[in-house]
């Protein structure tokens, strides 16, 4: 790895304490910071050395203009001859993209619906404001470590104009030579997220290429992979659908296994499908999809962390109950699930990491819906 | 003698930049709206009218840094002068509307009445988990983002210590409530639950009920119910709620996380569903529209439940019905998950299940 700009302790104009390194994206180097007047934590977001210009500035601007609970807050800015940095709100937590890499599988219908629907709002009023985010995608979301996903916000909002030279340049070479596609490439992690108009021209994409990309984030979020693969299948499997002028998706295979779960399976099947429509305009606004999300109606009560004791009862006749346990990670407590509740890419079984929302019974509490974890 | 401190470039490293060189006094501070020229945006430069009220100020900045919500403004900068001393602090601009006149409207808007006050308490309840008392709740304190989320501002007189006792008490009169009227009173989160009532108030109401001018309020009798404004307009339990907060006695009103979650719970009020599944394909749904239903499985029990709006409730019970294993009894809340067991144990797998589940719109705002 290149050497980082700053060292841990570094102070910045004398306010910023560095405390740790957190992340390199392709654009900017990202550090977890101590702010020494509020005494509070921040990031600190510094472009990465060669590509200091004025975007980077217009990118914490666009940022400071969105002022909504879905959108991480731009608290500052400094540049000066020698150093440029944004200083944003820290939410303590992980990125969408790692969760989806380190904790879910998939997610089942309420937990899904509930991160959809914020992401939607944070859309809206980015929009509203005349923004258009242009590179969202998991990691660009952040999420509370919790198992419910308390908090969701949108980060980056400038990044993709900071790259926007790049990505522009990246598309011109891969549409010469398609090997052009490597993983240092900035484009490499938009690229499931894009909608095919952004493949005719890129920098005249507006909101509805943002709407495209949650629909692709939606249906990974039910299914654990984006809709249209990843790296160079997925411009392939884009630019097809644009040829046939609409997209061709399956199910995920555990739709209708869940009767409780029918109707909401079924609303986002159908916001999926109407984000994922080849003509940007025959999209739904970001408005439209605040609305069509205000009215599903899904589980929200907090979630728990356990781990599967047991499951299955042997009968007498040989058979087995679709019944088992679950202990609770944090208080040892032991609950009780049906089968039918287990939303999994396997049938449940002893040492699976589950996630869930308890109610009182006896003697034990329920567990419901129990979603395995990784 | 107290002096305004007017922004200046010897002062603001030429960051900030006046939009007006009006100057809002208000309480102990005055607030200048500014432009941010490093983030192009407009804030607001907020100074103590009175150097000695430093110490206001910097109660100001402990609380708003400690207690981020949704629902508190913003804080992004302390300004000092060359000695390093704090002079004034840099906070969001608030571009909404603000709710000095709300009670024109909220007898036409009762939803909107709830959702405003829900996000009050919303806001109480995050700086109160942070220990942080407002202090100084009021309408005048109160105004949207431009994205339309209620923020509550002006923390002058905001304490981050429970246990400090205040000298003397700066918050506007009618919002005090009865125990600030004697010597020695404690800052407590209490203060501003009995703030809350009165924001109730003033949001339903252009005139104030006679007990609540009493000095101290609520002398010659308890103030009336809320109801006797938004008559028939609230559920008797927000009802209830409201009236609540202006108890005399300060250990009987409740908390704000409580105020936040009772309301929340009505913001969604007959917008839930709830699904009963027997097998794979008996499917009954709860609304609104279809607020009963009653379910009977052979000779093994029958169950009545209804929904009011908040939640589902067992109305009648006949034979062996058990809920997560609980014998169903009237009066019993379905919770949003459980299943319904038709027999008695004995009966093995004689027995019958019903399951089911709920959910409503998340308030996402």
């Amino acid at each position: 790895m290149k050497e980082l700009k700053f060292s841990n302790e570094t102070v910045l104009i004398d306010r910023y304490k560095i405390e740790r390194f957190h992340l390199a994206g392709g654009m900017q180097e990202v550090y977890l910071c101590f702010d020494q007047a509020l005494n509070r934590h921040v990031v600190v977001k510094t472009p990465k050395a060669g590509i200091k210009d004025r975007r980077f500035k217009r990118g914490a601007e666009m940022g400071a203009r969105i002022n909504h609970p879905n959108v991480a807050a731009t608290f500052d800015y400094f540049e000066n001859n020698t150093l440029t940095f944004m200083v944003e709100e820290y939410i303590p937590g992980l990125d969408l993209g790692k969760r989806l890499e380190t904790d879910f599988h998939f997610m089942d219908p309420s937990l899904a619906a509930h991160v959809i629907h914020h992401i939607a709002r944070a859309l809206h009023e980015a929009h509203r404001v005349g923004i258009c985010h242009r590179d969202l995608k998991p990691s660009n979301i952040m999420t509370s470590a919790d198992a419910s996903l308390n908090i969701i916000k949108l980060t980056d909002f400038g990044i993709a104009k900071l790259a926007e030279n790049e990505i522009a340049v990246e598309m011109e070479l891969f549409e010469k030579d398609d090997s052009t596609l490597t993983s240092s490439n900035t484009l490499l992690g938009a690229v499931p997220y894009l909608a095919p108009e952004c493949w005719d021209d890129w920098k005249a994409a507006g909101q509805p290429m943002d709407i495209w990309a949650l629909g692709c984030i939606s249906y990974q979020l039910l299914t654990g992979a984006p809709p249209f693969g990843t790296g160079k299948q997925a411009i392939g499997n884009v630019i097809k659908a644009q040829q046939k002028g609409q997209v061709t998706l399956s199910k995920p295979a555990w739709f209708g296994k869940h009767v409780n779960t029918a109707t909401i399976e079924n609303e986002l099947w159908k916001i999926i499908l109407s984000c994922l429509q080849v003509e940007p305009t025959s999209r739904p606004t970001a408005a439209d999809l605040v609305s069509t999300c205000n009215s599903l109606c899904y589980a929200t009560t907090p979630r728990r962390i356990g781990t599967i004791n047991r499951f299955g009862v042997p009968y007498a006749n040989g058979s087995q109950s679709n019944t088992g346990n679950i202990q609770d990670t944090e208080t040892g407590d032991t609950w009780f699930f049906h089968g039918s509740e287990f939303f999994g890419v396997s049938l449940p079984e002893a040492g699976q990491r589950v996630s869930f929302s308890i109610y009182p019974g006896v003697p034990h509490w329920r567990s419901a819906p129990i979603l395995l974890l990784r | 003698m107290s002096i305004s401190i007017p922004i200046n470039s010897h002062m603001l490293l030429s960051r900030y930049q006046p939009i007006t060189q009006s100057v809002i006094p208000g309480g102990f501070g005055s607030v200048q709206r500014v432009l941010d020229t490093f983030l192009g945006r407009e804030v607001l430069f907020k100074s103590m009218q009175d150097k000695n009220n430093n110490s206001q100020l910097l109660n100001e900045i402990q609380g708003l840094s400690k207690a981020r919500s949704r629902h508190v403004v913003e804080i992004y900068d302390v300004v000092c002068d060359d000695q390093g001393s704090v002079i004034g602090i840099i906070i969001e601009m608030l571009n909404g509307r603000d709710y000095l006149k709300f009670h024109s409207e909220a007898k036409d808007n009762p939803s909107g009445y709830l959702l405003a006050l829900y996000q009050i308490a919303t806001g109480l309840s995050d700086l109160h988990t942070a220990n942080v008392v407002h202090r100084d709740l009021k309408l005048d304190n109160l105004r949207e983002s431009t994205s339309g989320i209620l923020k509550l501002f002006d923390f002058g007189i905001s304490t981050a210590n429970l246990d400090y006792k205040t000298k003397n008490n700066r918050g506007t009169l009618i919002y005090a409530a009865p125990e600030l009227f004697f010597p020695g009173a404690a800052i407590t989160p209490e203060l501003d639950i009995y703030a809350f009532g009165v924001c109730a108030w003033a949001l339903a109401s252009d005139t104030w009920p006679k007990e609540l001018l009493d000095c101290p309020p609520q002398t010659s009798a308890r103030a009336p119910s809320i109801d006797s404004v938004m008559t028939g307009l609230l559920p008797q339990d927000v009802i209830n709620l409201i009236d609540s907060c202006l108890h005399p006695d300060p250990a009987q009103r409740p908390k704000s996380d409580n105020l936040r979650q009772q309301l929340a719970r009505h913001i969604v009020r007959e917008n839930h569903k709830g699904i009963f599944i027997q097998g794979n394909s008996g499917i009954y749904e709860l609304s609104k529209e279809k607020p009963i239903v009653k379910l009977k499985v052979g000779d093994l029990g029958e169950l009545k439940v209804e929904y009011d709006g908040l939640v589902f409730r067992i109305v009648e019970v006949f034979g062996s019905v058990f809920v997560n294993n609980h014998p169903a009894v009237i009066g019993m809340e379905l919770q949003e998950a459980c299943v319904l067991t038709f027999g008695k144990f004995a009966l093995g797998h004689h027995r019958q299940w019903v399951s089911f589940s709920s959910s409503h719109p998340e308030v996402i705002l």
